[in-house]
């Protein structure tokens, strides 16, 4: 293979650890990827395996690796936003519809 | 005494932390990422930045820590209101839900002169007269009309060719105003017509009620006549002498224009922006091509990809950026109603920008024969042969069977944005609306999924569009702004 030629992507594993991600943050990784992989995920313990598989072959596994793992990241923080803010954010949309009229 | 507390007061008070107020954030491009708040405010911070405000690492003195709490991302010891204002721009945005559907759609009928082959609503033979709505299906179709709540009724005259029922339209007119007498609504009126009709029953009774015209103008002269052929292949002629006897007769603000991008568009944004200039318009609308109707059974849909649209879309939303920077007033009607809920704390009606979606709430069509649709993409379908969001018929439903149909109810409650897989975490949920007619017409699905709907990668696209160029050059934030409050 010449140097800098995209690595074509067939199907690989990545492990983490759930000591450091929920397992949501896979799910949700997974769903936002769908139009460019398929995840099959196998749990055992405190690993999540994630198999990674291209719906076509002309993802570069290195990319689709890095994408993956920023999507991860990125719902992992969500989460962690969710949970922090969950109670203002209800109380918010409790005040915001508590005097439209709407209620009947 | 001195009537302010120490400096020191307040670094003290600063300097006691922060906790986070509901955000979500996307990826921008590179390390860039969007991050808004539940009003649809935002900024743009880098992934490391981001990081630093989640984890409450951020200090007061960091440059945008006061753009932040300004914005209503943190509460600190000293910003005790951002809660209540935060449910005041959530509540302004939300309000126009209480009046329910403004805009009724009578559809006068479904003959029509011209033969366009991407028509989204598939005509018929213009001396086929079973297909005209009747007085008694416009009586009813009042009727129901009357029942929304709203202060504010348009009642827009569609087709077919709308005015080849005329004597229809000046009935309904003249109905709706007569019941108006004690219902005191705020009325207005619109005829969606190609022009090629024109004549001075018309101009007299647009006169007489204050009628708006809404015209199709696809572009210069070749392009025009190809997407709208009519007999006479003279399409374009009598659309602009129509569009300049109206603003001569009737004044400059009555009419306006809509185009359709077509496959042959798509090489001639420019070309078609210079047309609605040389026409006198103050914008146009750079519309996509829906997957209904004729254009998705002549494969006009399928001709052309998304990413062509938006190659088209930026060409041109960026030459009009050009022609404003240059002292030029021309608005992209697109750009400026997300700038709208970007920029502000108001809504736009534009059905496809709501959420929950404005499919029968915002909207509401009642067909030649009195079948009710909950938009105009639903009649479109039902055109295609699928009605299911035909939600009942003016002769044989009332407004509460109508307007309570379990399959308008299910769409619009499962296709809220703000529960629905990835616009739930999205950032430009706020800015975004649902479409469950497209997701169901191109998925099966009132939700969809968002990763292969055509309609959320457009949004996202033009989303991030706008944010690169409004926050890579204040000159241009200036002209959103404008565009935005217009």
């Amino acid at each position: 293979m010449q140097t800098g030629e995209p690595i074509k992507a067939a199907s690989f594993d990545v492990a983490f650890s759930l000591s450091m991600y929920s397992l949501d943050a896979f799910k949700r990784a997974a769903y936002a990827m769908m139009h460019r992989v398929s995840v099959k995920f196998d749990v055992t313990n405190d690993q999540v395996l994630c198999s990674i598989m291209p719906l076509t072959d002309k993802e570069d596994r290195l990319i689709l690796e890095r994408d993956f793992l920023r999507e991860v990241n990125d719902h992992e923080l969500r989460i962690s936003i969710e949970a922090q803010t969950e109670q203002t954010r209800t109380a918010i949309l409790g005040l915001t519809f508590s005097r439209t009229g709407l209620q009947g | 005494m001195s009537k302010f507390s120490p400096l020191e007061h307040f670094e003290d008070v600063l300097d006691a932390g922060y906790r986070l107020l509901p955000f979500r954030f996307i990826q921008l491009e590179g390390d860039d990422y969007v991050v808004s708040n539940m009003a649809g405010e935002f900024v743009v911070l880098d992934r490391v930045k981001l990081d630093e405000f989640a984890k409450c690492e951020l200090t007061p003195h960091d440059p945008v820590y006061s753009e932040l709490k300004a914005k209503h991302f943190l509460l600190d010891e000293d910003s005790s209101s951002a809660v209540d204002l935060l449910t005041v721009k959530l509540r302004t945005k939300f309000a126009p839900l209480a009046n329910f559907t403004a805009l009724h759609m009578f559809v006068t009928t479904l003959r029509c002169d011209h033969s366009c082959p991407y028509c989204q609503v598939s005509r018929a033979n213009d001396d086929r007269q079973e297909f005209d709505m009747s007085r008694e299906t416009a009586l009813k179709s009042i009727e129901l009309a009357f029942r929304s709540p709203s202060p504010v009724l348009k009642i827009e005259f569609q087709g077919g060719e709308s005015l080849l029922n005329l004597d229809v339209i000046r009935f309904i007119i003249e109905e709706v105003k007569k019941r108006n007498s004690h219902e005191n609504r705020d009325l207005q009126f619109v005829i969606a017509t190609n022009l090629a009709l024109l004549c001075d029953e018309t101009i007299e009774l647009a006169r007489e009620h204050d009628i708006l015209i809404s015209t199709s103008l696809d572009g210069p002269e070749a392009l025009h006549n190809r997407n709208r052929p009519r007999p006479g292949n003279d399409s374009y002629k009598r659309t602009i002498e129509g569009i300049h006897r109206v603003r001569r007769e009737l004044g400059r603000d009555s009419v306006g224009a809509l185009m359709t991008t077509t496959a042959s568009s798509l090489s001639q944004s420019k070309a078609i922006i210079d047309e609605y200039i040389a026409q006198d318009f103050r914008g146009i609308f750079l519309r996509p091509l829906s997957p209904y109707g004729f254009a998705i059974k002549t494969k006009f849909y399928q001709a052309y990809d998304q990413s062509k649209w938006l190659d088209f879309y930026f060409e041109g939303l960026d030459y009009i950026i050009d022609l404003n920077l240059k002292g030029f007033a021309f608005t992209e009607y697109y750009a400026a109603m997300v700038l709208r809920k970007m920029l502000t704390p108001f809504q736009p009606g534009y059905v496809d920008l709501l959420s929950p979606a404005g499919t029968g709430v915002a909207a509401v069509v009642y067909n030649y024969d009195g079948d009710v649709y909950a938009s105009d993409e639903s009649r479109m379908l039902a055109e295609m042969g699928d009605k299911t969001f035909c939600i009942g018929n003016v002769h044989s439903n009332t407004y509460e069977e109508i307007f309570l149909n379990d399959t308008l109810l299910e769409a619009l409650e499962s296709s809220f944005a703000g529960s629905v897989p990835m616009c739930s975490w999205c950032a430009f949920e706020p800015h975004c609306g649902a479409d469950p007619v497209f997701h169901h017409a191109t998925q099966s699905d009132f939700v969809g999924k968002k990763p292969l709907s055509a309609f959320c990668n457009r949004n996202m696209s033009v989303f991030k569009g706008l944010i690169k160029r409004m926050n890579n050059n204040p000159e241009i934030r200036d002209i959103f702004e404008r565009w935005a409050y217009m």
